[in-house]
């Protein structure tokens, strides 16, 4: 998985997990689930580019503690919840079926 | 006399403490310690109920058949039992009843002993697992794959969101196809729904603010905010704002405010104010105003704010 990608879990036309490799560059892969009717959830959506646009802000509660939005691909971190060493760089999504 | 006295108890002691540390080793090594009535060896075995709780047995017979291991365990009838060795990496291996089975040298042996006649496979992560029951518990699943207890363990379904197991789930492993689990790191978490432009913005203007969720709902409370000089029978009250899905690029709409507002001296309810809402525990006085400009990117609950803040200032009834 590279850094700079989002990688959607999709089966039978749902998106099940939006995969990324943490922003903050602690190298850990960070599992979104997409499933509504549990927490914590998220939602994803993307743009012409196909940028995503995750829902709510991400919160890592290991060491790395990032804690940061990703708008249209962009990462926008929060206060408070930006690592020392952040990745640069746009996130897009790539796509695996399951 | 003490001194031989004390040299007897500490030749004893010592006698003792070898025979122990013996045993130990060969507890260890997977050989078992003398049976102190026959004087043979005895194989010991752990065996499992359907709970996972173990009981300790012991052989003389360093094999053993699959039958014995039941009627050990006291399965009666046995054929109606199975036996399913627990490998020391976690796998399962089924034991036919007339099979016989190696107690020496695998370590301490596990066996699993349940009431069935057929077992239901299913994976958690690369291991190859199987129940003698159709249903399984999430308690009993996370036991079997040892999660820690910072780990999840998911249920993959095709075609369907994955579902997280918790203790008191009841699993079909009879359902169609193989049941598939994988265990994931619980690392994560929902930052604040509040976007941090936001935060800073009611914080850095000391709004007292409370971020509440109901299913799939977000609301902003904006706490005991201070109501226009005489014009309503209270001189504050809450606001709820309501965050829609996709905010803040698509507009919250209407606003609500607890308790109910009346126009000071006339004691009417300001225009377009009669609905009620059921928000977080709360009944709410609805207020239609409705948002026909909202800038995405530019807008957010200071633009909202404002609109609370005039369309209190102008009420009428």
């Amino acid at each position: 998985m590279k850094a700079d990608r989002l990688t959607l879990v999709e089966s039978g036309g749902i998106k099940k997990w939006a995969c990324l490799t943490c922003p903050g560059g602690c190298g850990e892969v960070i599992n979104l689930s997409l499933n509504p009717n549990q927490r914590p959830r998220w939602r994803i959506s993307e743009d012409f580019w196909l940028r995503p646009t995750i829902h709510p802000s991400v919160h890592q509660k290991n060491e790395c503690g990032c804690h940061f939005w990703i708008k249209n691909g962009q990462t926008t971190w929060c206060r408070g919840g930006r690592p020392s060493k952040p990745s640069k760089g746009e996130i897009d999504t790539c796509y695996r079926g399951k | 006399m003490k001194n031989i006295d004390a040299n007897l108890n500490s030749m004893f002691f010592i006698t003792l403490r070898v025979v122990q540390t013996i045993s130990l080793m060969m507890a260890k090594e997977g050989i078992q310690p003398m049976n102190k009535h026959t004087g043979k060896m005895t194989f010991r075995v752990r065996i499992a109920d359907e709970n996972l709780n173990f009981k300790d047995h012991a052989f003389d017979d360093p094999k053993v058949l699959g039958r014995q291991l039941i009627e050990a365990a006291g399965g009666h009838p046995v054929d109606e039992h199975v036996a399913i060795a627990i490998l020391p990496n976690g796998d399962f291996e089924d034991i036919r009843l007339d099979e016989s089975y190696d107690l020496r040298g695998r370590g301490v042996e596990k066996v699993l002993v349940a009431r069935s006649d057929r077992s239901f496979k299913f994976k958690i992560d690369d291991a190859d697992l199987e129940w003698p029951r159709a249903c399984i518990s999430g308690f009993v699943l996370r036991k079997l794959a040892k999660l820690p207890p910072n780990y999840n363990l998911w249920q993959e379904i095709p075609g369907q969101h994955d579902k997280k197991i918790t203790d008191t789930d009841v699993i079909n492993l009879a359902d169609a196809g193989v049941e598939r689990f994988v265990s994931l790191i619980d690392q994560t978490t929902e930052g604040d729904a509040l976007p941090s432009k936001d935060q800073t913005y009611l914080s850095g203007h000391g709004y007292e603010f409370e971020v509440v969720t109901e299913g799939v709902n977000t609301g902003i409370v904006l706490k005991g905010l201070p109501l226009p000089d005489g014009k309503y029978e209270h001189t504050a009250a809450d606001v709820l704002i309501l965050l829609p899905r996709g905010y803040p690029d698509c507009p919250p709409d209407m606003f609500y405010v607890a308790p109910k507002l009346t126009l000071a001296g006339t004691g009417q309810v300001p225009k377009a104010c009669t609905v009620e809402h059921r928000f977080g525990g709360r009944v709410w006085q609805r207020w239609s105003r409705h948002n026909n400009a909202w800038r995405p990117g530019i807008d957010g609950l200071q633009t909202m704010v404002a609109r609370v803040q005039t369309a209190l200032a102008e009420a009428q009834a």
